[in-house]
């Protein structure tokens, strides 16, 4: 007597590969949540041993270049985008404000919409094209070439030597910019609002502090810090799981930068509901 | 101490998908010896280097390495193990962003607490030792394949292992380099007392390197003994391999017929 049940197994296999079909999209998403939350916590828990245990120097060295790339050499491009924006800003919102008759609450208008909204979420799709892109790049390409295999069988840590440092120098930094593309935006606004409506600086200046308080700038850094959190676990993610030589790498940079956005945008709408309706 | 086994491999089976690559294969390799894993491609001899190294874990049976289980292990202990080995990969798998020197100098800086003087005069001697001292400031993209091999073999032997993988280490070099790659094979058995296991099928490296071979055919072991015995093997399968033969022991009956179906339907 078979064990297995014969006709009955057959019969179940088929309802289950029915079932299963559908459904295998579905489940490949799920898995690529899981694998991305669970990169996610082991390399924030890496970042965070980093400084006491395990082998500093050799984090050191990791991590100042990347902390240049993510940091300084986004500077430029960070700077040129805030400053034009906060420009675009005065522009939309001078000429309807003129016809009210307010157009001294142009600076209060830029700069709350800066703080809460722009700065971040400007710096965070710049972040993931300019960095979220080649760390997918550099970990994809090192997956082709064994690199990874290498460090496994070398008994080193992918999550504490690759992904930590990542997780460090993204939520270092991007805070960071995030503050210079407050500043900036707010010269580029400053300086289009005096060349186009003859606002002076003295009173756009004392007119941005007047309205921004403390909450909107936090509240600006917060989000950054989450999307910094976003786009390292989901370009890692991606670049650690490269499969299909050169092909599969462009495919998984174009999911990752995809993919970081979307979640970006979804984040910055759950942050932006639970901001309003908690803090502000 | 000579016969103490360092590898035990007992009934190991792994599939990917429908292909079952490795089907039961058992082996020891004792202390000090070169092993060297022969067969033709596709007969599962990288899979079953990379169950030994701890990357691939088997469908079912069992490796152990210097005593312990490598699939029971886990966190600290599966990494103080993996310490004990190195491997070198086929591509050499050098960081390519970094220097030979510092390839070889990473899993010192990783593991160890030594600072970066006595780390400097390690990777030199390792560099010495693969004759690559000359090239330490180059990076993998600026040397020859033999070099990037050498330097892999360099890093591999970096922490002192006492077990070393070599994955095809003469594919795609001269016969030179390979004789050259042959001898530090050797070398490295007498100086430093490393028990190896070899993946190839170089005949040549064979008769340089192996004190014992091991023939994988369609992921069974066919034969294991010394190369003499492989030589005089009466099996026709085992010397169709050793001369070379053209109807190769990869391309059987069953997968000419399953083309030949393919064709007709």
């Amino acid at each position: 007597m078979s064990l297995t049940g014969g006709k009955a197994t057959t019969w179940l296999g088929y309802l289950g590969r029915r079932v299963q079909g559908p459904l295998t999209p579905l489940t490949g998403i799920l898995g690529q949540i899981g694998g991305i939350s669970a990169l996610l916590a082991s390399g924030l828990f890496q970042a965070a041993l980093s400084p006491f245990t395990g082998p500093r120097r050799l984090m050191r060295k990791n991590l100042y270049p990347l902390m240049s790339n993510v940091g300084a050499r986004s500077l430029p491009i960070v700077s040129m985008v805030s400053f034009l924006m906060g420009a675009i800003l005065v522009l939309q919102t001078g000429e309807p404000l003129r016809q009210f008759g307010q157009i001294q609450e142009v600076p209060g208008a830029v700069a709350l919409a800066l703080a809460r909204e722009i700065s971040p979420l400007m710096t965070a799709i710049l972040m993931t094209a300019r960095v979220g892109a080649s760390f997918t790049a550099v970990l994809g390409s090192m997956k082709i070439n064994e690199e990874l295999l290498a460090l496994e069988t070398m008994g080193i840590r992918v999550e504490s030597y690759l992904v930590a440092p990542r997780f460090t120098s993204m939520l270092v930094m991007v805070p960071c910019l995030t503050v210079f593309s407050y500043l900036l935006g707010m010269a580029g606004g400053a300086m289009v609002a005096n060349a186009a409506y003859d606002i002076p600086f003295e009173l756009y200046v004392a007119k941005t502090l007047a309205y921004l308080t403390m909450t909107d700038l936090c509240s600006g850094l917060v989000k950054s810090g989450l999307f910094s959190l976003l786009i390292t676990s989901i370009c890692c993610y991606f670049g650690l799981h490269t499969e299909g030589g050169s092909v599969g790498l462009g495919r998984n940079i174009m999911t990752a930068v995809v993919t970081s956005m979307v979640a970006i945008i979804v984040m910055d709408a759950l942050a932006t509901g639970w901001i309003n309706n908690y803090i502000l | 101490m000579a016969d103490r086994p360092v590898i035990e491999v007992e009934d190991v089976h792994k599939s990917f998908g429908d292909v079952h690559v490795l089907r039961g294969i058992s082996f020891q390799v004792s202390e000090d010896q070169t092993v060297c894993i022969l067969g033709a491609s596709g007969d599962g001899k990288t899979t079953m280097l990379k169950t030994l190294m701890g990357v691939l874990p088997p469908d079912s049976g069992r490796v152990r390495i210097l005593g312990e289980d490598v699939y029971g292990l886990a966190g600290e202990e599966r990494e103080d193990l993996r310490r004990k080995i190195g491997v070198t990969f086929q591509s050499g798998a050098l960081l390519n962003s970094m220097t030979l020197a510092e390839n070889i100098a990473l899993p010192l800086e990783y593991h160890t607490e030594l600072d970066d003087d006595t780390i400097a005069t390690m990777v030199k001697i390792k560099l010495q030792q693969v004759g690559l001292l000359h090239a330490a400031n180059l990076r993998p993209n600026e040397v020859s394949g033999g070099m990037k091999k050498r330097a892999a073999v360099a890093r591999a032997i970096a922490m002192d292992p006492k077990i070393l993988f070599y994955d095809e280490p003469s594919a795609g070099l001269d016969p030179i380099a390979t004789a050259s790659l042959d001898k530090l094979i050797n070398d490295l058995k007498t100086s430093m007392e490393i028990t190896s296991v070899v993946v190839t099928h170089e005949m040549e490296s064979v008769r340089r390197i192996a004190d014992r071979v091991l023939l994988q055919y369609r992921g069974q072991v066919l034969l294991d003994g010394t190369l003499q015995e492989l030589l005089d093997s009466p099996s026709e399968r085992v010397q169709r391999f050793v001369r070379g033969d053209i109807e190769s022991m990869a391309v059987s009956s069953t997968m000419l017929k399953a083309y030949h179906q393919d064709l007709l339907m």
